[in-house]
Parts: structure tokens; sequence; C-alpha cells
């Protein structure tokens, strides 16, 4: 049985909704189709700064980067701050499993780029910095046409610039993204200062990813309302979800938030390949931890309080579900050796901490893990390594691991007692390219 | 009436191990597996503010910031984050 390893083979809207991702658009949005479909509108523009940090904070909208932060009150935040301001535009993207913030760019550029305007009159910011990993290549061709076109086109607009990063997890962290725009390496700093208080050029810095973007000149225009017309109270509107692992149609689509993950998982990724069930997924990419089946018979559902139920975040929205047939406790095995490899090493407990996980989880996938170091895991997972790190990263390599001793419980207990499951231990996460799993701690 | 506080934050990128704050302010700090200053209480009764500087003082690599909040500006900062959900291991 065949499963695709890179997301994004497809791409559909739902054919419910499309309000970032529309149906007819296949390719590049130039600027006069983007200004057809209702870009740049007046309507959008009229308000004044403080009017536009209103209505956003109104709409209710949430950071789509992963942590969900409610928007308006980052961007009060920000304005708070004594000027001369910038916005960095996140489009690094540096979650493996996720499309999405590619497949806007690569689409609707011109979208964001209203958005990313509207953030800088909205905090009065002087500078926009467009901020992405050098290899996207694709995405600098669409976003480097896109800010000819706005230039031919006169649109008053503050310094653009666009910086790149090299490739890596920790480079899409917004105090890593700040650091590099100054010049530095794309590593996460301590907090505080935040970038908020304290970012790019010293001034204060309103980090916002992609798709926050991408909803803001709409709310501009339509109102806060119209969020709210779709979606989970606890966070309006679409959300564009990544779908990729053993399903029959992987693809990014836009779903209001709040979807039940069964229905995900069956209406729109058309079941799991060989009408095999699902063992384990990770709903919000590779920080955001692993759910069981059972979340799924229970109606979990795609918004952060459905899935906080269940120790799990929403994180980027990037789904990707295990089947049963191959050996789960592999791919948890793997996806602790990734967070290994790619610590910024900066802190020693991160750099220490994720190395001894992933050796332990090695050997649980080999049936060798002593008790002492299974008790030890479970210390480090719940409670030694939570919210120690300069960034997130750390979190998210407990919370993985936390979640795995949780979902793969039985599979431990099988691979202890027989040193395996008997079932391929292929690894279908994204971004994976084989190799030895042994981790010296 | 506004309580003062003391309290103690630590610079993970900082911290080298030296393992000094949990030896002189263990009512803080202890050391995880790797011997990385670990907080416990990230904040104490003011009457602690001098040992406090004191140890943040003795911290070769500087990783240690001391400042007095009042009670009011906020909940107390937890020492470290807690999962949403702890679940006792189905497997042992
Ligand atoms: C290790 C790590 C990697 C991250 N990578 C990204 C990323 O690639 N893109 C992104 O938008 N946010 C990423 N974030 C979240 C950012 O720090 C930041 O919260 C986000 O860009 C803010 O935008 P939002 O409020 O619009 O979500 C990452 C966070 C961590 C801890
Ligand atoms: S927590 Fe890890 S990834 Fe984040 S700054 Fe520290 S060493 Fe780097």
């Amino acid at each position: 049985m065949a499963i695709e390893r890179h997301p994004a083979a497809r791409v559909e809207a739902t054919g419910e909704l499309h309000r970032l991702l529309m149906p007819g658009v296949t390719r590049r949005e130039s600027l006069l189709e983007y200004r057809g479909r209702g870009g740049y509108a007046p309507e959008g523009w009229a308000w004044s700064p403080e009017e536009l940090r209103d209505r956003i904070a109104a709409s209710g909208l949430r950071g789509r980067g992963g942590a969900a932060f409610p928007t308006g009150r980052k961007w009060h935040g920000v304005a708070a701050r004594p000027g001369p301001r910038v916005v960095l535009v996140n489009a690094a993207e540096s979650e493996p499993a996720s499309a999405k913030d590619r497949i806007l760019l690569l689409r609707r550029p011109h979208l964001v780029l209203e958005g990313a305007l509207l953030a800088a009159r909205a905090i009065d910011a002087r500078e926009i910095v467009l901020y992405l990993h050098a290899n996207a290549t694709a995405v600098r061709d669409s976003l480097d046409l896109a800010l000819r076109e706005l230039r031919a086109a006169r649109t008053p607009a503050p310094r653009l610039r666009i910086v790149t990063a090299p490739p890596g997890y920790v480079a899409g962290e917004a105090s890593a993204a700040v650091r590099r725009a100054n010049g530095g390496p794309a590593k996460p700093t301590s907090k505080p200062p935040r970038p908020s208080e304290r970012g790019v050029g010293k001034r204060p810095t309103l980090v916002q990813n992609v798709e926050t973007l991408a909803n803001v000149p709409l709310i501009a225009r339509h109102g806060p309302e119209w969020l709210r017309e779709v979606g989970a109270p606890s966070l309006p509107g679409t959300l564009l979800v990544t779908l990729s692992g053993a399903v029959n149609r992987p693809g990014v689509y836009e779903v209001p938030s709040g979807m039940p993950l069964q229905r995900i998982v069956d209406d729109l990724g058309g079941g799991v390949v060989g009408g095999a069930s699902v063992q384990a997924m990770l709903v919000g990419g590779y920080f955001a931890g692993w759910l069981g089946p059972e979340a799924l018979a229970q109606g979990a559902r795609l918004e952060p309080e459905s899935l906080r139920a269940w120790g799990v975040s929403l994180g980027a929205a990037a789904i990707v579900v295990v089947p049963d047939w191959i050996c789960g406790l592999a791919q948890a095995a793997w996806l602790m050796r990734f967070f290994a490899d790619e610590s910024a090493q900066q802190c020693g407990t991160c750099l220490s901490g994720t190395r001894a996980m992933a050796a332990v989880f090695a050997k649980l996938l080999r049936g060798t893990a002593s008790p002492a170091a299974c008790d030890r895991l479970h210390l480090w997972a719940e409670r030694m390594l939570p919210g120690r790190g300069a960034c997130g990263h750390l979190d998210g390599a407990a919370t993985a691991a936390r979640t795995a001793l949780q979902v793969f419980a039985d599979e431990i207990s099988q691979h202890a007692r027989a040193g395996g499951c008997g079932r391929p231990e292929t690894v279908i996460l994204p971004g994976f390219d084989g190799g030895d799993l042994d981790v010296t701690a | 009436m506004s309580q003062r506080r003391v309290r103690v934050r630590v610079d993970p990128t900082r911290c080298t191990a030296f393992g000094f704050c949990a030896e002189f302010f263990p009512e803080s700090f202890a050391l995880d597996d790797w011997g990385y200053a670990w907080l416990q209480a990230a904040e104490l009764p003011s009457d602690l503010e001098p040992l406090a500087r004191e140890t943040a003082r003795l911290c070769p690599t500087g990783a240690i910031a001391v400042e007095i909040v009042r009670a009011e500006d906020g909940p107390p900062a937890a020492a470290t984050a807690r999962p949403a959900r702890l679940l006792r291991p189905r497997h042992r």
C-alpha cells in the first residue's frame, strides 16, 4: 500500500467554503486578479490604525503559526510600545508536516501581502520583513513577482525586504526569525525580551504567521462578525489543514475550525489507505502531540479546547495519520530522534533532554529499556523538561514523548515482551529520510 | 495591600551546569538529571531576596535574574509548565 510522503499533493477547498483558498485559484493569482476578487477594496482601508486593531481583536482571530495567540491582543501590545515598529511575516513553515503556508504563498501571495500591509498600518510599522527558508525557491519567486507587481502599481508600502534562513526546525520560531533578520543565526533567543518588546533593529516587532495574515484583509473588509460566522467560538474562522500519512487523499484543505477529526479523515482524506484503521495521529504537527483512535471515536474536534482535553494542541493543524498496519512506536521513536537532531543546542537541558528521551525511545522500540529508564522518561517528559527551554522546542519534545507514552502504551508493552510487534517499521512522517535510529545520550 | 515577592529566572541558554545555585539556594533551585538549574519555585517571599541576589551573583555564567514583583502583578509564574493531563502509564 503506497503512502505519499509529501503533503499537499492535492489542494482542495472542501466544497463547503472557501475563504482563503479558492477553488478557481490553482496558479499564482496576479495583483489584477486579486483586485478583481475584492483585494485592496477601499472598505478594508477605511479604518484608522486603532480601528483596525479593534476590528481584529473583535473578530477573535488567533494565530495560525502554532500557539493560537489572540492576534488583536498582540497588535495592541506592539502598538503600545514606542515606535518605529516592524512587521515580520513568518513564512518559514518549518513544520515538516505542514504545507499550508507554502500553498497560500504560491497561490494567493497578494492576500498575505495585503494582510501584512494592513498589519503595518495597524501598528504604524516602517518596515516589513518577509521571512522564509532559503530552499523555498518557488515561494520566493512567487513573493518576488508579487512585490514587483505592487511596486509597478505604486502601492504605498513601508520598506519591504526578504530575509532567508538555512533549513532547520527552530528557525521558524519567532525570536529565531528576528535574530536572523538582525544578521545573526536563525536560532531562538531567551525571553525576555520578546520580539514584541525588542525585535528587528531593536524595534518592537509583530511576528505573524502567513495564514493569520491572510485572514486580515477579509476581516478588514467584511467586519469582525464575518470571521465568527464559521468555526468554533474558541477559534473563529477557517483553518488550513495539511493532511498527510495513510489517507487516500492527502492534501491541504480549508475547513471550519472545530470540524470533527473523524470527518477530516473520512470525508476529506477519503479514509485510511487500504481500508485500515487509524492507530494514532499527529494533529497539530510534530510539536503538538500524539492522539489515539479513541479520541476520533469520541468526537475530538479541530479546535484548541477539544484538543486540550486530550492533552494535545492545535498547533499548525498539520495532521499525520498512522495506520494500524505499521509500527506506531517506530513513528514515535523517530519523532523523538527528530527533536534531538533539531535542537538548536543552545540550552544544555534541551540538548541533553531531547537526546536522552530519544535514546530511551529507541530502546523501547527494541524492547530493551529498563524499568528505571522508563520511570526516568516519564519524569523528564511530564515534569522535568516542560517549560525549561529558551524556546518551545523542548516543550514540543516533551509533549511528543508524554503523549506517545500514553497513546502507544500497549505497543510499548508488546515490544518489551516480544522485542517488536512484527509490523513494518517504515517511517511515514514527512521529512524523514530513514537511516539509523541509534542515539547516544 | 500589595505584597512584595522575589521572582527568580534562569536563562537556559546561559546555564552551563555549575550547580552552585542548588547548593546555595535550595528553596528555589534543584538540578535536573544533567546538572542544569531546575527552578522549583519561581516566586518566593521577599525576605529571601538577599539570598536570591547572592545566588545570582555567584552564578559563574550570570544565568540567574532576580526581580521584585508585587503579588498583584499577576499570578505567580509557574516554575514549570504543567501538561494538561497526566495519565498514569498503562504499560507497567
Ligand atoms: C520550534 C518552533 C518552530 C516554529 N516554527 C514556526 C514556523 O515555521 N512558522 C510559524 O508561523 N510559526 C512558527 N513557530 C511559532 C512562532 O514562534 C510564532 O508563534 C508565530 O510565528 C506567531 O505567529 P501567529 O501568532 O500568527 O501564529 C514556531 C515555534 C517554535 C517553538
Ligand atoms: S530550547 Fe532547544 S531549540 Fe530552543 S533555544 Fe534552547 S536549545 Fe535551542
